[in-house]
């Protein structure tokens, strides 16, 4: 399930930091690196994991690699959009009904 | 009756509903837990308190997602008067989810964690 591995890539606040970096625009991993203190061979285990969750991904030119935010992984926000877009109707088909119900 | 959705930011669910009860009548439906249990079920809500209440107007309340990966969210109700004594409505979801604010945060201000980060 998609939605469990992006739940463990993001549970860690580091993984979560180079998200929400990567959420501000694209850029290479030493880019990413900077300000924080970590390693390369850590950052590079961190990316993979964002990747396998589909959260990022990268794009290769030449020699160098950008990482950005990937648009697919949004799918998961249109999973619950389309969720919650049936679940309000009935609810307040069951509001109205209460309404009949209840004394003014 | 029209039920509708006006309006559809990108991330936040709106919709509008006119009611045949006055919006007094609607405000308890809302509001007091005994009513409000009857239509909006308490397992569905992550916390039975609100978050936020303007009585009479509006009252906000976390949402608990059912599903992994269990998105965090608020609901608000707005309650208004309506035509011939009934009441307009608007319920606004939207995800408050720490995991997706960045593509929130992004569009409405520029204090996020990877400007803190970046300094």
């Amino acid at each position: 399930m998609i939605e469990n591995e992006l739940f463990k890539a993001l549970a860690d606040p580091t993984r979560r930091a180079i998200f929400e970096k990567l959420a501000s625009g694209a850029m290479n991993a030493s880019a990413l690196r900077d300000g924080m203190t970590i390693s390369q061979p850590a950052m590079s285990q961190h990316l993979a994991v964002l990747r396998s969750a589909r959260l990022v991904r990268e794009e290769r030119r030449g020699r160098f690699v950008n990482y950005e935010v990937d648009p697919e992984g949004l799918e998961l926000i249109a999973t619950w959009l389309t969720r919650y877009r049936a679940y309000w109707p009935a609810r307040i088909d069951a509001l109205k009904i209460l309404l009949k119900d209840m004394e003014q | 009756m029209s039920d509708t959705e006006p309006e559809k930011p990108a991330e936040d669910l709106v919709f509008e509903y006119e009611l045949d009860a006055p919006p007094e009548k609607v405000w308890r439906a809302i509001s007091i837990p005994g009513f409000r249990d009857k239509w909006l079920p308490k397992e569905d809500l992550a916390d039975a308190d609100p978050v936020s209440t303007a009585p009479g107007e509006e009252i906000r309340y976390a949402m608990r997602d059912g599903e992994p990966p269990f998105l965090e969210s608020v609901v608000t109700f707005q309650v208004r008067p309506g035509a011939d004594g009934g009441s307009v409505l608007r319920v606004v979801h939207g995800l408050t989810d720490a995991r997706l604010v960045p593509r929130k945060v992004r569009a409405a201000n520029n204090n996020g964690p990877w400007m803190m980060l970046a300094a």
